[in-house]
């Protein structure tokens, strides 16, 4: 028996050894939708952009959002999906810089466009970035999220 | 000190005892421990290293770059050029060998092998005299000559770069140019299957994994952007014809790749040491004691390595495709390890092997394992499966309902029975989950039978009724008082049979563990594709939901976002930018190309994009389904930015949106760009779209076949507008809107009737404005063959799957490849079956694709009747030919093309012509085949990108003047009324049915047939053994019956004269024994004879020599007496037993080969050891005698298990067989091993006697262990000396 405690051991030594190297594990996440007028979400949606920040952004989400991203994803998905579909898109297009240039807060369509600067494969580029959101009873939801 | 150093001594000798036999494992595991310190290192010194010598590092990759680049254009280049000679060689010697010179041409240049070329061949005077069907180049006139000849160049087109050169070949004195053109790179992106990717941009960027563009002028400077790198494309004549840019490398992304590389390679270290590890645990894992230990740490280990694996991302990181993508599946399950196909497909293989393991476990434990001896530990366990089981069931059903849901992938949505390889990855998926939940199941089954009864794995009916009752009350409990069950009451119906049968099978038939595996592997995946089938029905229910959420989508915001970032799209892309203000530029091409790299083609939106100069007037533009303005100079205005002009109907809610902007350079307008949407229900999913225009993005007809959907669109109650050929009636719009609808949501659903058919439909209420907007979209039921189709396309790809692995798996267990007669039988009735039924579907389809040609072709015939009758009509009323072809278009709506000579001069669909898609110079084939061989018509299979259609040429005459008119399948979809898609539907999922009823009723056949001769080739083996008590029971008749009652009689009657030989032949011994004796006798009893009456003589005569006669008497007599003595010596030593064969043979291969003469007697036999081998000295004979006596005594003590183990005991090996026959009474133990003791009818009861007699002659010995009502136990003890 304690031979097998000591192959543990070493397993977890050589384990610990590239587990630095790698991105923290995935965390659980819990959506929570429930927020107040729609600027303050386009501004939370916003923030979340800049900081490719998938748990916070996937609140906003269901499954009657359209998603259009660059990479030829398009369409509806579970949040499962959207989940990790974010969470690629923004490894593999890492966000410099992003901000919304025009907001319109209708009552029953606000949208807002911005223009997204990320990099590629050591490679830098824009994308022009559509959000709109929808009321689903108390809720704000994204109805579309196009980055292309 | 000396206590110290002894403690020392003992505990370093306590450790190299301990973990001795793994020095070699521990030395690799330092190894790997090692390396991974290593790669760090050297990962840092490259890094530096890259940082001191960035510069020079950065010229030497640029000029790698350079040397990769221009090796791909002169790729290209030489396949050009000898392309180019192969085709002048080709020409020189076919014109000069043929009399029709200009049909060998036209034939020779349309080969499939130039496909790829555009060709032109002019005459000396420059004019065109031949082009192939590829043609793109076209011009009228070769001079002035874009290059010289042999010379190659690159050629711009209005939608394609070439690769191009000229020549000359020589025909009949004269000289003809050849115009040989490549295509590298096309302008304009389609998203459709259709569409040939051609780009030489795009295969470099990917070859030298840098950003690079490419300028096809050969007047181009390179770039002064510090950040990129220029160099220039020079051709055969060593003259600059374009220029490539590639970003320079940067230092960034450099050190990122490095540290990227190494920590991959760490990771597969650190792998590797697990597996290593994991080697090493083998022998502790297989010292464990219990089947729980043993299970746990096998799980364990695998759940770790799974770990691993995911947060390494492997092999996901080393896989770039669609399989990696989680759009097409993902789920949150477990942190992420089943994020996409590929990771649920490694998880799946680990789930597996533990499913596996565990049905294996409990299997044996059923058989072998101990009860536990607590009550409560067997109730509790008891209690816990019960509850564990139907909370299994909704787990598979969860996970099939997640396989379905949380992917973009549709199963059964297209027709194709072949799918691509993300799907067939899914389909391997869902077999596999279907797999591990049943092993789960079947073992759980196997613990609830083993806890209740200990008859091992022997059937009781009582046992398996009492499993089924429990597992089916809890499953039922479970399901009625669950809220959200997952499943309906047939699947849970089909589960639950077919657990069941298995688990029956499993328990009343004792067969190899293939033949389980078998089993199991075709009920998961009956079950789970029943699942799928189910759980798709109800995705296509939701996606009925995303078609209605499409329609609300596109408001006008989103609209006018789309518009205005096209447009902006086309000013701020470079390139866009210089061709824009180029005069020589086809704006139609220029329009073309933009809109098909924008969302415009993306999501199939009847659209345009045209572009005007500084006046307003057009220069050109692109349309499909919406016609612009060809001025605007009214709506020219002060305006700087994006401006919108709605020509919406609020009524009928039709969306039409234009967006102009202007192009401003140096504060002057140059040109102004207008781009527009027009969305409506009834055009939707690209309706009014030729095939090759299509896109696979739209979501639309991703999620559902559009055919099968009725859309209506209410504004304030009240219809405006539809897609698809009904409309509901007043009570059915009464009852869409008296339905209940969904507080939150605003929807709902119903079911609605149109004609025969029922229609799921799905209501979706907004608002704009101040309007309520009512959208219904409702979708037909499936019918029975779409159902049957659907579930055999995916059961069909499992079952190749399953053959897959039963093949792997029997490979490694037959050592030698023999086919039994049962499968000689079995695969003659298949071949037999199949063969003709597939002959016959082949036939029907081919029969059906014939007419279905035939159909389009009369089809096309008739449309161009038509519009030949009206043409004439309209142009005799009218005196321009356009005008009439146009009224003509308009009246009939048949597309159709006119041209005149070789030139095309009307086209219904001109914008395809206009942006250079289609070529407007007709079909050389057609041209030559109509002008040259004198047909009046042709018909013909023709191309766009790779959609081929078919187009039917007629000559014409109009005016007394003639002409060619054409009418083809591109433009005019077909009314076609068979459909190969519903055929091959129909098709497929019938002969599927009837394949599984032919394998299933050839299997039983033969079966049935080869079951008598198996058991009687197992009969006779045991007879050539020795066991002459072989008897087959049968219930055959006919001619199998008397030769079964034949074998039988002949049996009895060896039996019989067996036992009257050996009779005879013993008493034939003893007389010939007697007979040796009394002669062996007489011999010394006549001379003592004969020397005693010589005494009684003397005696009697007084003679005085009887002294000296007595002493030789005496002598005489003594010495016969002493040769009697020796002779009943002799033959006491003969009386011995028979002379011994002893060799050199495997135990367990004999006790194996023993084991399958009873194969098919109703007695299973399990043989274990602790050693694979035991090779012993002994006779085999002897020995093959004892054992098929003992287990002949078995069977006919009833019973029908017998378990036979070999252990080592020092010097002996020890044999217990221990049956579960009905046992000895204690009575009759003690006289067993007795001569002529028997408790059977028949037999001498001699075998135990013997066994016993001949045991003991080899220092070996059988015992009897014990023997109860339960069952026997025998133990032979032999000697066994290690070889």
């Amino acid at each position: 028996m304690i031979k097998i405690y000591v192959y543990i051991l070493l397993g977890l030594f050589l384990f610990n050894g590239t587990f630095a190297q790698n991105d923290k594990l995935i965390q659980n996440f819990k959506p929570n939708t429930k927020s107040d007028s729609n600027l303050i979400v386009i501004s939370e949606i916003e923030e979340s952009i800049k900081n490719s920040d998938v748990i916070k952004l996937a609140r906003f989400i269901n499954s009657k959002t359209y998603f259009s991203l660059m990479g030829n994803i398009n369409g509806y998905y579970t949040t499962n999906q959207a989940f990790y579909l974010l969470e690629d898109f923004f490894k593999v297009y890492k966000v410099q810089l992003f901000k919304f240039n025009q907001i319109n807060s209708f009552e029953n369509n606000p949208y807002a466009t911005g223009t997204l600067y990320y990099e590629n494969k050591g490679r830098r580029n824009k994308a022009q970035v559509y959000v709109s959101l929808k009321r689903v009873g108390e809720n704000w939801i994204i109805s579309q999220l196009s980055i292309n | 000190m000396d206590n110290k150093s002894t403690i020392n001594k003992l505990n370093k000798s306590y450790l190299v005892k301990y973990f001795k036999g793994d020095g070699k494992v521990f030395s690799i595991v330092f190894f790997v421990l090692i390396l991974l310190i290593l790669t760090g290192i050297v990962a840092e010194e490259q890094i530096n290293s890259i940082k001191n010598n960035w510069k020079s590092f950065v010229t030497e990759e640029l000029n790698d770059m350079q040397i990769s680049v221009t090796e791909e254009f002169k790729i290209k280049e030489n396949f050009l050029i000898s392309t180019l000679n192969k085709l002048k060689s080709s020409l020189q010697s076919e014109l000069n060998k043929s009399d029709e010179t200009y049909k060998s041409l036209i034939k020779l240049i349309n080969q499939p092998g130039y496909d790829d070329f555009s060709i032109e061949i002019y005459a000396p005077n420059g004019k065109l005299v031949g082009w192939n069907k590829s043609s793109k180049v076209l011009h009228n006139e070769l001079f002035p000559l874009p290059a010289t000849t042999g010379e190659s160049f690159f050629l711009e087109k209005d939608l394609v770069y070439c690769y191009s050169i000229i020549d000359i070949f020589h025909f009949q004195n004269d000289e003809f140019f050849i115009f040989l053109s490549l295509p590298i790179e096309k302008k304009y992106k389609l998203n459709n299957k259709f569409y040939e990717k051609i780009s030489i941009t795009d295969l470099i960027t990917e070859k030298i994994q840098t950003s690079t563009s490419i300028d096809f002028n050969p007047f181009t400077s390179p770039t002064v952007d510090g950040r990129k790198y220029s160099f220039e494309i020079i051709n055969n004549k060593n003259k600059k014809i374009g220029l490539v840019t590639v970003d320079k490398p940067t230092i960034k992304s450099h050190i990122n790749n490095i540290k990227d590389f190494t920590s991959s390679v760490q990771s597969i270290i650190v792998l590797l040491g697990f597996v290593i590890i994991g080697s090493g645990l083998r022998k502790d894992y297989k010292n464990l004691k219990t089947y729980f230990a043993k299970f746990s740490f096998l799980l364990t280990y695998l759940i770790v390595f799974r770990i691993l694996l995911f947060v390494f991302s492997i092999p996901s990181k080393f896989i770039n495709s669609p399989i990696t993508i989680p759009a097409n599946f993902s789920s949150t399950f477990g942190f992420g390890i089943v994020k996409s196909p590929l990771e649920f497909f490694v998880t799946n293989i680990f789930v597996t092997i533990a499913a596996l393991q565990f049905f294996r476990y409990s299997l044996k434990y059923l058989r072998e394992g101990k009860r536990f001896k607590s009550k409560i530990i067997s109730f509790s366990l008891l209690i816990l499966i019960l509850v564990l089981f139907p909370l299994l069931l909704r787990a598979f059903a969860a996970s099939i309902q997640s396989v379905v849901f949380d992917s973009k992938l549709r199963y059964f949505k297209d027709f194709e029975i072949l799918p691509d390889f993300t799907v067939l990855i899914m389909h391997t998926n869902i077999l596999l989950l279907g797999v591990s939940f049943l092993f789960v199941l079947i073992g759980l089954c196997l613990l609830f039978k083993k806890i209740i009864s200990n008859n091992n794995d022997q059937f009781v009916l009582k046992d398996f009724l009492i499993v089924t009752s429990f597992i089916f009350i809890s499953s039922c409990i479970f399901y009625l008082s669950s809220k959200n069950p997952l499943y309906n009451i047939i699947n849970l119906a089909v589960f639950l049979l077919t657990i069941l049968i298995v688990f029956f099978i499993i328990n009343r038939y004792q067969t190899s563990r293939i033949k389980y595996y078998v089993i199991i592997l075709f009920a998961s995946s009956l079950n789970s594709v029943i699942l799928l089938n189910y759980f798709d029905t109800l995705r296509e229910r939701e996606s009925i939901k995303n078609v209605a959420f499409e329609i609300n989508r596109f408001n006008d915001q989103l609209i006018k976002f789309y518009l205005s970032d096209n447009i902006n799209q086309i000013y701020t892309n470079q390139s866009e930018q210089n061709l824009l203000l180029r005069k020589d530029i086809n704006f139609n091409s220029l329009a073309f190309i933009n809109w098909s790299r924008s969302n415009l083609h993306q999501e199939e939106l009847n659209s345009y994009i045209a572009i005007y100069d500084r006046n307003g007037k057009i220069l050109g533009g692109f349309r499909i389904g919406f016609d612009h303005k060809e001025n605007i100079k009214q709506l020219l205005g002060k305006f700087n930015d994006v401006i919108f002009l709605d020509e919406s109907n609020s009524d009928s809610l039709v969306k039409k949106i234009n967006a102009f902007s202007k192009y401003i350079e140096q504060g002057v307008t140059q040109l102004v760009v207008s781009s527009g949407i027009n969305f409506e229900v009834t055009k939707l999913g690209g309706l009014g779209f030729p095939e090759f225009l299509r896109s696979d993005l739209n979501i639309i007809n991703q999620y559902i076949n559009l055919e099968k959907v009725k859309i209506f669109q209410f504004k304030d109650r009240k219809l405006v507008q539809f897609y698809g050929d009904v409309y509901p009636n007043r009570e059915q719009i009464k009852h869409l809107f008296e339905l209940q609808l969904d507080s939150i949501y605003n929807d709902g659903w119903t079911k609605i009737k149109f004609g025969d058919e029922n229609y799921e439909a799905y209501i979706i209420k907004t608002f704009d404005d101040d309007s309520e907007i009512t959208n219904v979209v409702a979708v037909a039921d499936n019918k029975f063959s779409w159902s049957l189709f659907n579930f055999f396309k995916v059961f069909i790809i499992h079952s190749i799957f399953i053959f897959i692995i039963i093949s792997i798996l029997s490979f490694f267990r037959i050592k030698k490849l023999s086919i039994s007669f049962k499968s000689k039988l079995l695969f003659l009735f298949l071949f037999i079956s199949i063969l003709p039924i597939t002959f016959l579907g082949l036939y029907n389809r081919n029969i059906l694709d014939e007419r279905s040609s035939i159909n389009i072709k009369n089809e096309l015939k008739q449309k161009l009747l038509l519009v030949e009758t009206n043409l004439n009509s309209a142009f005799s009323q009218n005196s321009k030919l356009g005008e009439a072809a146009k009224k003509v278009y308009k009246s009939l709506n048949i597309s159709f093309n006119l041209f005149e000579e070789t030139n095309l001069i009307y086209t219904s669909d001109k914008q395809f012509y206009d942006v250079g898609l289609i070529n407007d110079k007709i079909n050389s084939l057609v041209y030559y085949n109509i002008n040259y061989d004198r047909f009046r018509e042709f018909y013909l299979t023709e191309k766009i990108e790779n959609y081929s259609f078919q187009s039917f040429y007629k000559i014409i005459r109009l005016k007394d003047k003639q002409y060619i008119l054409n009418v083809n399948q591109a433009f005019n979809k077909s009314n076609n009324v068979i459909s190969i898609s519903e055929f091959d539907i129909v098709l497929f999922g019938i002969y599927s049915l009837t394949l599984v009823i032919i394998i299933f009723s050839s299997t039983l056949l033969a079966n049935q047939i080869s079951s008598p001769i198996q058991r009687l080739t197992k009969a006779a083996e045991a007879l050539g053994r020795g066991d002459l008590n072989v008897k087959i029971e049968h219930n055959e008749k006919g001619e199998l019956k008397e030769l079964l009652d034949g074998f039988n009689k002949m049996t009895d009657e060896l039996k019989k004269n067996q036992i009257e030989l050996a009779e005879l032949e013993r008493e034939s011994a003893w007389k010939e024994m007697a007979k040796q004796v009394a002669h062996e006798i007489k011999n010394p009893l006549t001379p003592m004879k004969l020397t005693l009456q010589q005494l009684i003589f003397t005696f009697k005569e007084k003679r005085e020599d009887f002294d000296k006669l007595f002493d030789k008497v005496s002598s005489t007599i003594l010495s016969q007496i002493e040769n009697l003595n020796q002779i009943a010596s002799e033959f006491s030593r003969f009386a011995k037993m028979p002379s011994m064969n002893f060799e050199k043979f495997d135990l367990m291969i004999l006790l194996t080969e023993l084991s399958n003469i009873y194969l098919n007697e109703k007695i299973k036999i399990n043989i274990s050891a602790d050693s694979n081998e035991y090779v012993i000295e002994n006779d085999k004979n002897q020995l093959s005698r004892i054992f098929i006596n003992l287990i002949r005594n078995s069977i006919q003590a009833s019973g029908n298990l017998i378990n036979i183990l070999i252990k080592k005991s020092d010097k002996y090996l020890e044999i217990y067989f221990e049956d579960n026959g009905k046992g000895i009474s204690e009575e009759f133990r003690d006289k067993i091993f007795l001569e002529n003791f028997s408790t059977k009818k028949q037999g001498m009861g001699l075998g135990l006697k013997i066994a016993k007699k001949y045991l003991n002659s080899v220092n070996g010995d059988i015992i009897l262990v014990n023997s109860s009502q339960k069952g026997t136990t025998f133990k032979i003890i032999l000697p066994y000396g290690k070889e």
